[in-house]
Parts: C-alpha cells; structure tokens; sequence
C-alpha cells in the first residue's frame, strides 16, 4: 500500500501556548513536500509533533498514517507505523555506538524478522557508502563528539538503514556546506520511491535545487499560508516571505 | 547467653572434625573479642534490624545440585555453602606449584600456606560482624600463586549458597612477583532468605599482580554483609572489578592496603538496584605507604524502591609520600522513588600529595535522549537499556573479561526489567 500521511486541522500547543493553528497537509508515497517559511513559524513544531515528543500537547485536529489517527501515541509506536524524523538537533548518546543503536532499531523495528548480524552489517556498509561515510562510523559513540555536518549526514543515514515509509527532514541542509547538501540530497533521492513520502522543512531554497518537490507549502502565523509547485520556491528565493504576508493573506501582514 | 552456647558447641565441632589448634585458636580469641564488640556504625544504612548478628553457620556439607563450571578455565573451583564441589586445575599449573581449592581442604592439606595468613589480620575495623566472621567462618576457597608464576587464563571460583546461613572464606596468596586473574561469582542455588557473612582476604606480595573480578547476584532475599580486603606489598598491583547486583540487603566493603612503596590499586565499580533492595556499598583505598597510587571509578544504577549508600574513601597517612588518588563515582536513576546517597571521603594527612581528588554526580535520564531513541522505533525499555548500557560503558570499556561485560549487560538488563 502506498503510504499516506494526512494531517487535518492541527493546533499544537507548548505550555499552553499555541503554535500551530489548525494546519492541513496530505503527503503520499513517492512525492516530496517542502514546507517553508521564516523562523518561528512553527516548522520545527509540526516536526516534533508528528513524531510524538512529549512536550507538544495537541489540543485539537488529528494525524492520520494510512488512515490511522497516532496522536496520542509514543515516539516508538509511530516509527513501527513507518514515520521518521530526522533531527534538527540530535541527542549525542556517549557509550553507545551508532552501530549498536543501529541495529536495535531494526530489529525493534521488525521483531518479527530478526535480521542476522551479516545481514545487516552488509546493508549498514552499502548505505554508509551511498552516503560517502567512513566504515569507523558505526563503531563510534552515537553523535558524540560528530560536526555539525557528520550529524546530519547520520540522520540520513539511519533513515536509509531504517528505510521508513514517511520521512520528516528538519533543517537537515543546515549547518552543511554545499558538497555534504548534494551527499544528503543525493542519498534522498536514491531512497526515494512510490514506498517512501518525504517532508522536507526548511526556511533556505538551497536543499530544494537538489531534491526537487512537488509541492511547496509556505507556514506562517502555525497555519498553512500558500501552497504550490517547485516554482514557488524559486519565488520566495527571488521576492523572499513578505509578500506573502500582504498577499496570500492580509491578516498575518504587520 | 544462647549465642554462647551455639559458640561453644561450634568450636568443639570444629575441634572435633579435626580442625588444627592454630585455628580453634584464632576463632577462640575472636570470640573473646565479639563480647565488647557492636554492629558497625554506617552513615546512611541503618542495619540494626538486619538480624545479621543472628547469622550462624552451617551444620554440614550441603548436598547441591551439580554446578556447571567454565570448561575453559585452566583452574576452577566451585563450592556450596563454602564445601568444595567440584575443582580443576590445569597439569601445567598444578606443576608450578598452583592452588586452588576449599579453605577446608587447604587448612587440612597445607596448613604452611594457609596459617601465616588467614585471619592474621583484622578484617575490618573492629565491630561484632567482623568478629563473628572470624568465629565462625566455614568452608571457601584457597587461591595460592608462588612466586613468580604467572596464570594467563582467568582462574574462576563460583560460590554457591542457598537454604542454611554461611560464613565462607576467600584466601587469596600471590607471592612476590607472581601474576593471576581471579573471577569470583557469588550465586544463590535457591531463593531461601539466608543471612551471608562471607569475607576476602588477598595478599599480593612484592610486585605481585591480582585482577580481582567479583559478581555477586545472590537472590534478592539473602542479607548479606561481605568485606572484601587486599593488602599490597612493594610495587604490588590490584585491579578490583566490583559487580554488585544481588541480595536484598547487603553491606560491603571493598578495600586496599596499600602497605609497601610503590604499590597501586584500580577499582572500577558497578553496583544496581531495584525493587526494595538496600545496599552500603564502600570502596576504601589506605595509602599506608609513599609513592603509591590509587584510582576509583563506580557507577550505580538505580530503580524502582532501591536504596544506596555509596562510600568512596581515601586516606593518604602522614608519612606516606607523593601518594596519588583519584574518586570517581556516578549514579544513573531511573525512577522517582529510588535513593542513592554518594559520600565521597578523603582524609589526608601528608603535606607532599602528587594529586588527589573526587568527583560525585547522581543523575536522571535525559527525556530527550530517550525521545531520540524511542524515534527510531525503540522500546522504552530497550532504550533504558541503551542508555544505561552507555552509561556504564566507561567501565565496561575497562573490563578486559568479555564473560563480566556480558554479565553487567545481562543484570542490567534484568534491573530494568523488574
């Protein structure tokens, strides 16, 4: 079944304050959705509450995977539907190295098709290739003591080992210099198929002249303000956010 | 008045199974002693209602269950209630003049080994448990390295105790120069509520080296109190490796004399708890001589109702130059009604300290860590596990005995899963 993610009327609060004001987005299989906007929109809000953080507290609107509401689920029972996040900002884990982390998550991701050792040092080795990652990598300690970029590019990496159904990518181009962005983007690409949807979010264009979308989806004000093809990336790179405040709606224009 | 009587008729036993008058001797005079003596007086653990002053020994040899030992091992010895059971020792080391065998067996067969050393020396300071100790231990083990003789595969002693109290004893001799990885596992055959008295003694002599692995997972109703001590000759060396993970109430205290010049000790700690156990848990490092050296790292992990109390204890005595000493100790809790008190301890008499210092952290999960793992489709508990498992790891990363890493993997595992 080709994977759907459909996000209908969400508002989210953190202590009690609201940040997403009833956003609605529908992603399937095979299609890449930008959502972008100016800092403190909400981007990183809608990330972390699709995957379940425990500070998020949705107080209306549902999260749909395959039709399936999962708010109110743990961060766990989402991944087993398929859903990752790739962090903004990931937790560095000394003593346990990338490989262990790794593996626990597949095998808890399938339980029940233990995948032998060989089996997956094999694909581990074949992705960390796709994305020009050196073999000690996965003896090292989780993120601890990784750049800025090495960071990224393990996010990037646990999802092409993790191969999810629908994949959240938070500011994964920041921080990275152009040679990592195409490394990262080229991995995206390759594991894109009709059995993965990806949700790119970001508030530079520079990622998308990589991975191109299909659909760009502008935040603003916690709510979904425009929506369009790739062009109108190109738009806000050339005209940047503010006509869209006056634009596409009046009421956010200061 | 009762415990007179179980005394005497306790003595005579041993008088009449043919135990050597040295012996009587020596549990006589430490009976004299007990009658002044009070229980030890612990910081934090109140162990007055612990009852292990009621210990007794056992009657006779425990008929047990046949207990599988590591066919590896080029030694190994395997005792119930302190009774050899079943004891191995490789040709090559038997001819280099190797022991290894039940306390009861070494008293009786060499006793030129066994009396300069056993008992000679206080066990710990001066308290009723001590005492009884030295009364009525029974049964244990004898590790006997001569001089200069090095044993490169780990040498394993497995202690099995279950359905009477006991009161076994762990001798450990390396003469001068000699050289031995000793792994001590403390088990229960059954969950019978027991009381343990149980006591190492090891002397290293000159240059001597002792890794010193000890596992104790007794079961969780057993009362336990276990000094463990080492006295360190010139140049001498000690690395304790300190699993504690059993009993139900236990107190335990694992120290160096450091008596000659020159000599160094290591200790690396893991202590968890869960469900309702309570433990006093000491490391002690005696600098008694200059120019040694002294290291401690402990980590603890608790859960559930358990209770701590954590001691790291440096003394570095006037005369004692250029000593070095480090503490380090850390405790990971993983629910809001465990306790954990670190009491971090250093007396230092001497004006000429090369270093000497501590540091003591007691810490909760970090809910974003859990967050990331729990992200990539990881079970809370697998991920506790995760993260425990990396919170352990700068020991574990010191522990050269895969079957001991496993072991801390295996009980933390079973201390989450409570």
């Amino acid at each position: 079944m080709r994977p759907s993610l459909e996000i209908r009327n969400l508002h989210v609060s953190i202590d009690d304050k609201e940040i997403l004001s009833g956003v609605n987005l529908a992603i399937k299989g095979g299609e890449v959705h930008a959502i972008m906007g100016p800092n403190g929109t909400g981007k990183s809000t809608l990330a972390s509450t699709l995957m379940g953080h425990p500070r998020y507290q949705v107080t209306e609107g549902e999260i749909l995977i395959d039709g399936q509401n999962i708010v109110g689920m743990k961060p766990d029972q989402r991944a087993r539907l398929g859903l990752f996040l790739a962090m903004q900002y990931p937790q560095e884990l000394s003593g346990v190295t990338t490989g262990n982390f790794l593996r626990t998550a597949v095998m808890s991701l399938h339980p029940e098709h233990p995948m032998p050792v060989l089996e997956f040092h094999k694909l581990l080795t074949e992705k960390m290739k796709l994305l020009d990652i050196e073999p000690n990598f996965a003896q090292r300690y989780l993120n601890e003591g990784f750049s800025g970029g090495e960071k990224k590019r393990n996010e990037i990496l646990q999802m092409a080992v993790l191969a999810p159904r629908l994949a959240v990518l938070d500011e994964i181009d920041s921080g990275l210099d152009i040679d990592a962005v195409k490394i990262v983007a080229n991995g995206v690409n390759t594991l894109l198929s009709e059995n993965m949807g990806v949700m790119i979010i970001t508030h530079y264009e520079r990622i998308l002249r990589y991975v191109r979308p299909h659909f760009v989806h502008i935040l603003l004000g916690g709510k979904v303000a425009v929506s369009g093809g790739p062009e109108l990336a190109d738009e806000l790179e050339a005209r940047g956010y503010d006509w869209i405040k006056t634009e596409a709606d009046p009421a956010l224009a200061e | 008045m009762a415990q007179t009587l179980v005394h005497n008729a306790y003595v005579e036993a041993c008088r009449k199974r043919g135990e050597p008058a040295w012996l009587v001797g020596r549990r006589a005079d430490a009976w004299q002693a007990a009658s002044d003596l009070a229980l030890p007086k612990l910081e934090k653990t109140i162990i007055e209602r612990w009852g292990l002053e009621k210990v007794l020994p056992g009657t006779a040899p425990t008929e047990g269950t046949p207990l599988s030992r590591d066919s590896k091992a080029g030694a190994s010895l395997v005792t119930v209630n302190g009774w050899e059971q079943d004891a191995h020792i490789d040709q090559a080391l038997r001819t280099q003049g190797v022991l290894l065998m039940s306390l009861e067996r070494a008293v009786a067969e060499h006793p030129e080994i066994v009396e300069p050393y056993l008992l000679t020396r206080p066990l710990a300071p001066d308290h009723l448990l001590a005492a009884l100790h030295r009364t009525y231990l029974q049964g244990g083990h004898l590790l006997y390295v001569p001089a200069g003789v090095e044993i490169d595969l780990p040498v394993e002693m497995v202690s099995a105790l279950g359905g009477q109290d006991a009161y076994p004893h762990t001798l450990v001799v390396l003469e001068r120069g000699a050289r031995a990885t000793l792994v001590h596992t403390e088990l229960s055959i059954d969950e019978s509520p027991i009381g343990v008295n149980s006591a190492v003694e090891a002397y290293l002599g000159e240059g001597a080296f002792l890794r010193y692995a000890v596992v104790q997972k007794l079961a969780s109703q057993v009362r336990a109190f276990q000094p463990r001590l080492a006295h360190l000759d010139r140049d001498a060396r000690i690395e304790w490796i300190v699993v504690q993970a059993g009993g139900g109430r236990v107190v335990t205290t694992n120290q160096t004399l450091l008596e000659g010049e020159g000599a160094s000790a290591e200790s690396y700690a893991v202590f968890l708890g869960a469900g309702h156990q309570i433990l006093d848990f000491q490391t002690k490092m005696n600098h008694l001589a200059s120019h040694t050296t002294s290291d401690i790292d402990s980590k603890g992990v608790m859960t559930d109702e358990a209770k701590a109390a954590y001691t790291g204890f440096t003394e570095i005595r006037k005369g004692a130059h250029g000593c070095a000493s480090w503490q380090k100790e850390k405790t990971l809790m993983l629910s809001d009604s465990c306790r954990v008190d670190l009491i971090p301890a250093l007396w230092i008499y001497d004006d000429d300290v090369q270093k000497a210092g501590h540091a003591a952290a007691a810490g909760q999960v970090n809910p974003e860590q859990l967050y990331y793992l729990m992200s990539r489709g990881i079970r809370q508990k697998d991920a506790l596990l995760l993260l425990v498992t990396g919170f352990l790891a700068t020991i574990l990363d010191r522990i050269p005995l895969a079957q001991i890493r496993d072991q801390i993997a295996e009980l933390a595992k079973e201390t989450i899963a409570r």
